[in-house]
């Protein structure tokens, strides 16, 4: 019960570093990605209606 | 309950319904994903005990097995949606396909690069071209393929229904590519045997890999949720429960 | 008219019209041995080293080929509204579609593989395989036009839809050159062909069978 992997004798220590790193990496990114996105609609939508809204 | 499913199922298939369905999963989906993953990386990387053969190594299979097994799933989901979508004609299906593809492309990118990094410390190089790595490969190949389709198509319901369409070919030839991969692979089999995974598996092992399945499951209906709301109030920005729901 | 009559009426009229435009199909045929002649230039042209990669050059060289005839399918139809027409006629699309590919592969993949004999020559690929390498390209050439006519239409109507077509289709081409090249290969190394050959006819008919539906249904996508 440790993170015995860190101190792996052979060396596998950086593969499973990188592996999970880059798994991390790559789900934080889907999910800033997927929220900026979202944010930027939500903005673009609200000033379309705002618009209308002001025309009329 | 048989009409008691059919009617919510109906019900869903309206983009204000679904939209304020999935707004309240969201959040509850999210929490159980963290609380997985946290929980099946604890016992991934902790508890289990190190592999007789491949030593530390092998804690690479609690990201990169769930991320291949999404990438398989995904796609399927994405067919089945493909199939609703054309028949149907159901929006939130055609909504499902374009938002799940870049989710399914990322995940056989992990599944990809995990692969590789497992790859040198137990056969000494980064890439082989073994079957299960090459269909990834290829599985790739068709997730791009359906996000360039979808780019490529101006109007959103006709692009939705085209990728629909690109899905269902995709699936039909997913075990064939599968397959034929296999086939070529063990014709050339050169004097590296792929096969990381191990036959008989100390339970110790098992547990946490199916939570990280699980967990990544539960991450893959988080995102999709998100993006099929951002996706349907891009589609239908111009109408009355857009309005409503935004202010 | 009935089924019949309007498959053939299809046949010859897609073929009457490749034939005014022979320049074309003269064009797919001299790619074909273009790129399989740059191969040598790109290695040392020793008979034993070219030999080996001969049935993936060949085939991959097939593949390529087929994907750059593919546009004359639809395009022309679909600009000039006959595509229209042909979905809107009383007989089922699907039918209509078998009857334009099986045109199309005879004045392209029928073609390629008159080609290859010589070509594979060329690369000094041992001339006892030569009919095994016929009967895979054969087999294979109709497969390439099915799968790659329901790419292009889904692709008919996008601007710049070549190289989105190459993208959407090669992946798909994958378990066809795997078992067309690998038998050839195999039957180069003294290797039974049966297993891959069958394979390949059952790809063919699996292919004859749904190709058409998909490549109408995506004809109705792609034309409304």
């Amino acid at each position: 019960m440790s993170l015995s992997f860190l101190l792996d004798p052979t060396g596998h220590g950086p593969f499973i570093l990188a592996s999970y790193g880059i798994s991390f990496v790559v789900m934080a990114w889907i999910v800033l990605a997927s929220a900026i996105r979202g944010s930027r609609v939500r903005r673009e939508i609200l000033s379309e209606i705002r618009a209308r809204k002001g025309k009329s | 309950m048989w009409t008691l499913i059919k009617t919510s199922f109906h019900k869903l298939g309206s983009p204000p319904t679904f939209y304020a369905f999935a707004g309240t999963l969201v959040p509850w989906l999210a929490l159980l994903t963290l609380g997985l993953m946290g929980y099946g990386l604890y016992g991934g990387l902790a508890l289990a005990p190190a592999d007789y053969q491949q030593g530390e190594g092998f804690r690479i299979i609690y990201v990169h097995v769930p991320s291949a097994w999404m990438s398989l799933f995904v796609y399927v989901t994405m067919a089945v949606a493909g199939v609703v979508a054309l028949i149907w004609r159901m929006k939130i299906a055609e909504v499902w396909i374009t938002a799940s593809a870049p989710l399914g492309a990322s995940f056989t990118f992990l599944a990809l690069v995990t692969g590789s990094l497992w790859g040198k410390p137990m056969w000494g190089t980064y890439w082989v071209w073994d079957a299960r790595l090459t269909s990834e490969l290829v599985l790739l190949f068709l997730y791009l393929g359906v996000i360039a389709l979808n780019a490529a198509i101006e109007d959103r319901r006709t692009a939705a229904r085209a990728c629909a369409l690109l899905a269902i070919v995709g699936v039909v030839n997913i075990p064939i590519i599968h397959y034929s991969v296999e086939w070529w692979y063990t014709l050339h089999q050169g004097p590296i045997m792929a096969n990381p995974a191990n036959p008989t598996v100390h339970p110790d092992m098992l547990w946490p890999l199916l939570m990280m399945a699980l967990a990544f499951n539960l991450f893959f209906f988080t995102l999709v949720l998100m993006r099929m709301r951002t996706e349907l109030l891009d589609r239908e920005r111009n109408s009355r429960w857009v309005e409503e729901a935004l202010t | 008219m009935g089924m019949l009559a309007a498959f053939t009426g299809v046949i010859r009229r897609d073929l009457r019209l490749s034939l005014r435009h022979r320049g074309d199909l003269a064009m797919a045929l001299l790619f074909f041995v273009i790129v399989v002649c740059l191969f040598p230039l790109g290695t040392r042209p020793e008979a034993g080293l070219l030999a080996r990669y001969a049935p993936a050059i060949l085939w991959v060289a097939a593949l390529l080929s087929t994907l750059l005839t593919l546009e004359r399918l639809f395009r022309s139809d679909f600009e000039d509204g006959s595509l229209e027409q042909m979905l809107l006629s009383p007989y089922p699309t699907p039918w209509l579609m078998l009857a334009k590919l099986l045109a199309h592969w005879l004045s392209t993949g029928l073609l390629l593989v008159l080609a290859a004999p010589i070509l594979a020559l060329i690369l000094g690929l041992p001339a006892k395989v030569i009919p095994i390498l016929l009967l895979s390209l054969l087999l294979g050439t109709p497969i390439l036009s099915l799968i790659g006519a329901i790419g292009m239409a889904l692709t008919v109507g996008l601007p710049r839809g070549g190289m989105l077509l190459a993208l959407l289709v090669l992946p798909l081409y994958a378990p066809v050159l795997i078992f067309g090249a690998n038998s050839v290969s195999a039957a180069v190394d003294g290797l039974p062909v049966q297993g891959p050959m069958l394979l390949l006819a059952a790809m063919l008919v699996l292919a004859l069978t749904l190709a058409p539906f998909a490549i109408a249904a995506a004809l109705r996508v792609s034309v409304e």
